[in-house]
């Protein structure tokens, strides 16, 4: 935690810099597609979203990995604050989706599969805190919360590969495929930046909700603190 | 100033998406920098509480 510490002031710097760059660049200079005119430019806001909801999960499954084979106390923490920051992400990334599927495909919604799929990653985070936080004792909740982020790994090569393996509405990969990146460099230079701007917010506010929990577990074990020194004297 | 607004029509879907965005981020550092702030708070009281007991 103390690296991770150390590392919250660039990360801030970072963040805000990409992103008031990104932001500028991607509403104001970028060109309109050719196409679908204006409303690209959700994507410098739908793009990073969708990234962050897959690769939070991606963190919260090692994590639960980490805590069901050596019980770390430090990956429950990290599968604890990974999971309401996905969980936002992802439903950033359905809501900005259907703002920009209205005017380019005639519906808020279609039960597509890589929206389905979307939707899903979104309740298996839903999962997680429930269950994480639906026990009297916090820590009884963990290894139940880590099965569930484990089971749904499965969920997050579907979100990726889904406009692939199905014939949807979405539009294919545009950034991660085989070839390199179809985007004009216009608009893929916020695009960059827009996910350089989100990867950072992700991790500044993981490392505050882990000091929080950090602290949170401190407090329970001084807690308990006054019980075990009273029993010691009796003994 | 008003094709910025209006983005060839499509303003009022592309400023909720950032708007929304702005909304959920924002309520996001908020209520973490929140959360984080009264668990350092408590902790530190309650030390405090502890090393006047020990002493």
């Amino acid at each position: 935690m103390r690296i991770a510490n150390q590392l919250l002031l660039p990360l801030v710097g970072i963040s805000t810099v990409a992103a008031a760059i990104g932001l500028y660049l991607g509403l104001f200079i970028s060109p309109a597609d050719y196409q679908q005119g204006d409303t690209v430019r959700i994507i410098y806001i739908h793009v990073p979203a969708a990234w962050l909801a897959l690769f939070g999960y991606v963190g919260l499954g090692v994590c639960g990995l980490f805590y069901i084979v050596w019980r770390h106390p430090l990956a429950d923490v990290a599968a604890r604050a990974i999971a309401p920051v996905g969980a936002v992400f992802s439903f950033l990334t359905l809501v900005t989706g259907a703002l920009w599927g209205k005017p380019m495909w005639g519906a808020w919604w279609v039960w597509d599969a890589r929206l389905t799929s979307m939707l899903i990653l979104f309740f298996f985070y839903l999962g997680f805190i429930a269950l994480a936080n639906g026990f009297d004792r916090a820590e009884r909740g963990s290894r139940p919360a880590a099965l569930l982020a484990l089971v749904g790994m499965i969920n997050v090569p579907i979100v990726k590969f889904s406009v692939d393996w199905w014939n949807t509405l979405h539009q294919p990969a545009s950034l991660l495929r085989i070839g390199g990146p179809t985007i004009d460099p216009s608009m893929l230079t916020p695009l960059v930046l827009m996910l350089v701007a989100a990867h950072a917010y992700f991790a500044i506010i993981v490392i505050i909700r882990m000091r929080a929990l950090l602290a949170e577990r401190r407090i329970a074990a001084l807690m308990l603190r006054p019980k075990s020194v009273q029993f010691r004297s009796i003994a | 100033m008003e094709p910025v607004i209006d983005m060839g029509g499509f303003g009022g879907y592309i400023w909720t998406s950032y708007g929304f965005a702005l909304l959920c981020l924002g309520w996001l550092s908020y209520s973490s920098w929140q959360k984080e702030k009264l668990a350092a708070k408590l902790l530190a009281d309650l030390q405090e509480t502890h090393l006047d007991n020990d002493s």
